[in-house]
């Protein structure tokens, strides 16, 4: 399947909307102040929520990093938690949350680094990129997803590559469904455009 | 190939997530200290205001009589020398004057409970020999009377 095949993918919605009720029991517990509790909810989400952030900040190092902020955050709030709503959804929220955070904290990074230091790395990321891409989909596909702004980038993660329903990423990202309706049709547009023009470019 | 192939290999192992996990717990554990620190000094501070309120008010209570004692004093000392040069003639009394028996007996015991329980007895002598007036005061305020 090639790229283009992908952009035109529809996902069927088959998450629960609700939390599963031996989840539940442990959330209880774990608001209650059960350490072992909030320790078996990591056990269970830990590997989701890290390859969100994966998806979403593609730095290793900043994967634990949210990861961690991640729970410490849902620890401190888990008492505001509403039994009748997807813990995941909830759990997805913060880790997109915490993911924006870091990616602010990025670019003020990149702003203050030396000119310099910054374009050398920028520049041999780019060059191991445009190798990885010229014989890879999946890099290819990377490098135009990380192409994208912040919000299309973000719509199109969770939609597509997450499989979340347009209800729970209109959630997560705190808009309406129509927008994110509207944002993952962007981006789509924009990837098929921009792996078109490296397709064409390449030849 | 998916677009769910966008990253999908898992960027950590087994022990980055116990790593984080662990790095969670202990920061749980040092919030939830946090959490207990402003309880714990809440009741310290409330244990050492009440610890200062009993120690500023436990010397007044003691003050109180030992201040009220030396009053009490000086109306009965005062008393005495106000009752004695009264008459027009001397006491004949054997005793010694009141004041100094009780400045004397002052030094050495309570002064109150001594004073409480002594009479002034004054004698007049009138133009006959042998008529006297003779009057005895008691010391305790509610039994104040004479007897001639």
């Amino acid at each position: 399947m090639t790229a283009e095949a992908l952009l035109t993918l529809e996902v069927e919605p088959t998450r629960s909307s609700v939390t599963e009720p031996a989840l539940l029991a442990v959330i209880r517990a774990a608001r209650d102040g059960d350490e072992r509790a909030f320790e078996e909810i990591m056990l269970a989400s830990e590997r989701r929520v890290a390859l969100l952030a994966w998806r979403i900040l593609g730095d290793a190092e900043e994967v634990k990093e949210a990861t961690q902020e991640t729970f410490l955050r849902v620890f401190r709030h888990l008492s505001q938690f509403d039994d009748q709503l997807d813990f995941f959804g909830w759990l997805f929220r913060i880790a997109v949350n915490v993911c924006r955070d870091i990616e602010k904290r990025r670019r003020r990074r990149w702003i203050f680094a030396p000119a310099d230091e910054g374009m050398s790395v920028a520049s041999d990321a780019r060059a191991a990129d445009d190798v990885l891409a010229a014989r890879d989909d999946a890099a290819l596909l990377t490098r135009a997803i990380d192409a994208l702004p912040g919000k299309e980038r973000l719509a199109i993660i969770l939609r597509e590559v997450q499989e979340l329903t347009t209800e729970e990423v209109a959630a997560i990202l705190g808009s309406s469904p129509a927008t994110v309706r509207v944002q993952v049709s962007k981006a789509r547009a924009k990837l098929r455009v921009w792996i078109e023009a490296w397709r064409g470019g390449a030849r | 190939m998916k677009m769910t192939g966008f990253r999908s290999q898992q960027p950590l192992n087994d022990d980055d997530f116990a790593a984080i996990r662990r790095n969670v717990m202990i920061a749980m554990a040092a919030r939830n200290e946090r959490r207990l620190f402003p309880i714990v000094m809440r009741y310290a501070i409330a244990a050492a205001v009440i610890v200062a309120i009993g120690i500023a008010l436990i010397p007044r209570r003691a003050a109180t009589p030992a201040a009220a004692t030396p009053a009490k004093r000086t109306v009965v000392i005062a008393s005495a020398p106000e009752l004695a040069p009264a008459p027009i003639v001397a006491p004949v009394s054997s005793q010694p004057p009141i004041a100094r028996v009780a400045h004397r007996r002052r030094q050495h015991r309570a002064p109150h409970i001594e004073l409480a329980h002594q009479n002034i007895r004054v004698e007049f002598r009138t133009s006959d020999p042998d008529v006297r007036i003779i009057w005895i005061a008691s010391q305790t305020p509610p039994q104040t009377g004479g007897k001639s």
